[in-house]
């Protein structure tokens, strides 16, 4: 389930100026970017979450049940990852999503969203859309299935 | 937690909230589970 918000770190930092970055003046745009470097250490947190859940994953795999200390160690991590990733999410959704408006053109977010939602190294490049898709309204669904064509069209030819 | 439904995508960048709103969904779905499906627990972070 973290794919996405992997490509999500990995590709949309790629099309942020640094020259844009560094000419900020404004004290609130200085916010911002403190923030934004913030979101680094919460998505670090964010990892570090999802390994330990997987250690403990592992060392159970096989298991026919699940004994009530490994539950209760299990739930205990997965909390605390569902509070780092709420942090991330809303730290992304409140700071990094404005700036990446109010700094991309159209064109560049459509390649990135492209880069996010097109799987190039799958024969089954939509796999990540039908994943989506499955918790979406309908209304949802359109809107992603629109997106999704215009970024094909956005997305350089293989 | 911002799961209401979206209704207009007014900028590219604003699919996000979409691909979050999946993220919660398997998240309440795991914290909602009761851990005595280890196989389970592994699909959910296969991701």
């Amino acid at each position: 389930m973290y794919h996405a918000d992997e490509e999500v770190g990995t590709e949309m930092s790629k099309f942020v100026d640094e020259s844009s970055k560094a000419a900020v003046d404004c004290p609130v745009e200085q916010v911002k970017w403190a923030l934004l470097e913030k979101e680094d250490s919460e998505y670090a947190r964010l990892l570090d979450g999802v390994m330990d859940v997987m250690s403990v994953l592992e060392e159970d795999i096989g298991a026919t049940s699940v004994i009530p200390r490994t539950k209760q160690h299990l739930y205990g991590q997965v909390i605390a990852l569902r509070v780092a990733q709420e942090d991330h999410l809303e730290t992304g959704e409140a700071m990094v999503i404005p700036l990446i408006r109010g700094n991309l053109s159209v064109e560049c977010q459509l390649e990135a969203v492209g880069a996010l939602l097109l799987d190039h190294e799958f024969d089954d490049q939509s796999w990540v859309i039908d994943w989506i898709s499955q918790y979406l309204t309908l209304k949802e669904n359109g809107l992603l299935r629109d997106l999704d064509s215009y970024a094909r069209q956005a997305q350089p030819v293989a | 937690m911002a799961t209401e439904n979206i209704h207009t995508l007014e900028n590219p960048i604003d699919v996000i909230p979409l691909i979050h709103k999946a993220f919660r969904a398997v998240s309440d779905r795991t914290e909602a589970s009761t851990f005595d499906d280890v196989l389970a627990l592994n699909e959910a972070f296969a991701f």
